[in-house]
C-alpha cells in the first residue's frame, strides 16, 4: 500500500523541525477526547526523563489511519513517514508504550545500541508467546520458526534510519494479511504486532540486539518485584504495567503510585 | 549429579531423584557419555547440597563436565550440549524471580562480599552448568570457601538459598569466563514461565511446551511438594520414549 502523504500531514503532532536528535515516540490517542490517566502518568515520566537527557519527545495524538483499517498499534510502523512529513530528522527512536513508567536515574539506553534494532526479551509467558508463534507460524508463516528466546517485547523498541525498509515491510506485510491476521487477533487473543513483528525481524535478516530486562521490566508480578516495598523501582529503569490481573484497576494504581515513588 | 538422601532433607531425594538418574543415564548412554552420579554423602558436609562441591576431583580427568541438580530431567533426543562447550563455563541465567534474587545477593552479598557488586545479567542458575576441565576449579574455590565460612554457612537463616549466589559471585571474583546458554538447556521455574502448559488453541496436539521447546527440565521455582508428583508424571507419560533405543533399561526399580 502506498501511504497518503496527506493523511500523515494532517496527523497531529507534538514537535515537528527535530533535526538529528534522539527521540521517544509513544502513541497516545485519545479515545472520547481523553486518554487514560496512567498513560498520562507515564508520558510525563518521559517527558521529564528526555528533557534530562537532550531526546525529543513524540508524541502520536490522532492516528495515521482510521482505527477501524489498520489497529492504532501497527500505526507505529508509520514512524519514518511521520517524520518525513513533519522534517523531522531523527537519529535513534525509541517506540514505547504508554503504559511504562522510566526511572528518573535510567541511562541513556541509545548509547548502548551499536546501531541494531533493539528490543527487550518477552520471557512472562512462554505459553503466550508459543501459542502465538505456532499460530503464525501455521496460519501466516507457511511452517517457518524462530528461536523463542530470542522474541522481543514490542513495546519498547529502538530503531533508526536503517530500518525505513523494514518498516514498510512490515506494512506491507500488515495489508496483504490483514485478514489472517485479523482472524488470528480475534481467535487466539495473543496479542497485536508483537508475534509478526518478531517473524518478520527474524525472515527478514534485520539485525537485533536485546537489551537486558532493566530496560523493558514486563510481568513484573511473574517476576515478584511488584509490590508495597516497591522493589520496582529498584532492580530496572523502565517498568512495563503489562501483565497484571484486573488491569483497568490495577494498572492505573500502581503506575500513580510508581509514579509518586520516583517523582514525588 | 549428586542424589542424595539425607535426614536433613524435608523431602526423600530419592523420590524425585529416580526419574533424573533415569533420563539422564538414558541420554548418556545414548550419547556416549560418562554419567558419575553420587549417593552417598560425605560427613565432612553438614547438607547434602555440598557434595556438589567434590566435582572438582571427581571431574578431574574429563575435558568437559555438566553438573546437574538431581531435579533435573533432559529430553531423550536432547542433541549433545558438550559439542557447543568451548571454554569458560557455561549456564542460564536466573531472573525467574528477581525478589528472591535481590533478596539472596543482598544477603549473601551484605555478609561475604560487601565491596562487589555482582553483575545479575551474568548470575547464573548453578542446578545446571556446563564447564570445561579449566573452570573446574571454581568448585575447588567454593569449597574452599565453604570451609573457611562453614559455620556461618552450616547456621544460614537468611534465606536466599544454598550455594547457587556464593557461586556467582566466586564466578565473577576470580573472573570466570561466564557464557550465556538459552533456556533450553536449563528449563527452570517452568510453571511461573507456563511451560507446563500446552497449545490448547490447535488441534488435538497435547504436548506440552516444556517437552516440545527445551532440553533439560529443571523441577524447580515451585513448591517443592510437587516436584516429585510433577517428575513421576513426566517419566510416566514420555519414559517409553527413554526406552526405544534400549527396552532392557526400561525398568525404574534398578534405582
Amino acid at each position: 500500500m502506498v501511504l497518503d502523504i496527506q493523511i500523515i500531514t494532517e496527523a497531529r503532532v507534538m514537535k515537528a523541525n527535530i533535526k538529528n536528535k534522539n527521540i521517544v515516540f509513544i502513541i497516545a490517542v485519545k479515545k472520547d477526547g481523553q486518554l487514560k490517566p496512567e498513560y498520562e502518568i507515564g508520558i510525563e515520566s518521559w517527558r521529564r526523563w528526555c528533557k534530562k537527557n537532550d531526546v525529543e519527545l513524540f508524541l502520536l495524538e490522532d492516528p495515521i489511519l482510521p482505527m477501524e483499517d489498520m489497529h492504532i498499534i501497527w500505526q507505529r510502523y508509520f514512524l519514518f513517514d511521520i517524520y518525513d512529513a513533519n522534517g523531522i530528522e531523527s537519529n535513534q527512536t525509541l517506540m514505547v508504550d504508554a503504559d511504562t513508567i522510566v526511572h528518573p536515574d535510567c541511562p541513556n539506553f541509545f548509547n548502548e545500541t551499536e546501531d541494531k534494532y533493539c528490543l527487550v526479551h518477552d520471557d512472562g509467558s512462554y505459553d503466550w508467546v508459543l501459542r502465538g508463534m505456532e499460530h503464525y507460524s501455521k496460519y501466516v508463516y507457511d511452517g517457518e520458526w524462530f528461536d523463542y528466546w530470542k522474541y522481543g517485547n514490542s513495546g519498547f523498541q529502538i530503531v533508526n534510519n536503517s530500518h525505513r525498509e523494514f518498516f514498510q515491510y512490515m506494512r506491507d506485510f500488515y495489508f496483504e494479511n490483514i485478514t489472517q491476521i485479523n482472524t488470528i487477533q480475534q481467535s487466539y487473543g495473543i496479542g497485536t504486532d508483537q508475534t509478526p513483528l518478531n517473524f518478520n525481524l527474524t525472515l527478514q535478516n534485520i539485525d537485533v540486539k536485546l537489551l537486558p530486562y532493566k530496560y523493558n521490566m514486563g510481568c513484573m508480578l511473574k517476576k515478584e518485584i511488584l509490590g508495597n516495598d516497591m522493589l520496582h523501582t529498584k532492580l530496572g529503569w523502565v517498568m512495563h504495567f503489562n501483565g497484571i490481573p484486573d488491569k483497568d484497576k490495577a494498572v492505573p494504581y500502581w503506575m500513580e503510585k510508581t509514579f509518586r515513588h520516583l517523582y514525588g | 549429579m549428586v542424589a542424595v538422601n539425607h535426614k536433613t532433607s524435608t523431602f526423600k531425594n530419592s523420590d524425585y531423584a529416580r526419574y533424573a538418574k533415569l533420563a539422564w543415564k538414558f541420554w548418556c548412554r545414548r550419547n556416549k557419555v560418562d554419567l558419575i552420579v553420587v549417593d552417598t554423602h560425605n560427613d565432612k558436609y553438614t547438607f547434602p547440597i555440598w557434595n556438589k562441591l567434590d566435582v572438582c576431583d571427581v571431574g578431574k580427568g574429563y575435558d568437559k563436565i555438566a553438573i546437574v541438580d538431581s531435579d533435573t530431567m533432559i529430553h531423550w533426543d536432547a542433541p549433545n550440549p558438550f559439542d557447543m562447550i568451548d571454554t569458560g563455563l557455561y549456564g542460564v541465567q536466573d531472573n525467574a524471580n528477581l525478589r528472591w534474587l535481590n533478596d539472596s545477593v543482598e544477603n549473601y552479598g551484605g555478609e561475604f562480599f560487601p565491596d562487589f557488586k555482582l553483575d545479575l545479567e551474568k548470575y547464573v542458575n548453578a542446578g545446571v552448568v556446563y564447564l570445561d576441565n579449566n573452570s573446574l576449579s571454581i568448585y575447588e574455590k567454593l569449597r574452599e570457601f565453604y570451609f573457611e565460612n562453614q559455620e556461618k554457612l552450616d547456621n544460614w537463616n537468611k534465606g536466599g538459598g544454598r550455594e547457587q549466589t556464593l557461586f556467582n559471585y566466586l564466578l565473577q571474583i576470580n573472573n570466570y569466563d561466564v557464557k550465556l546458554l538459552p533456556p533450553i538447556w536449563n528449563m527452570f521455574a517452568m510453571h511461573k514461565k507456563d511451560m507446563f502448559s500446552h497449545n490448547f488453541q490447535d488441534g488435538d496436539d497435547k504436548t506440552p511446551h516444556f517437552i516440545k521447546y527445551s532440553w533439560v527440565w529443571h523441577y524447580t521455582g515451585f513448591p517443592i511438594e510437587q516436584r516429585t508428583t510433577l517428575m513421576r508424571k513426566t517419566w510416566q507419560e514420555y519414559g517409553v520414549r527413554y526406552t526405544n533405543y534400549n527396552g532392557s533399561e526400561s525398568d525404574e526399580s534398578k534405582y
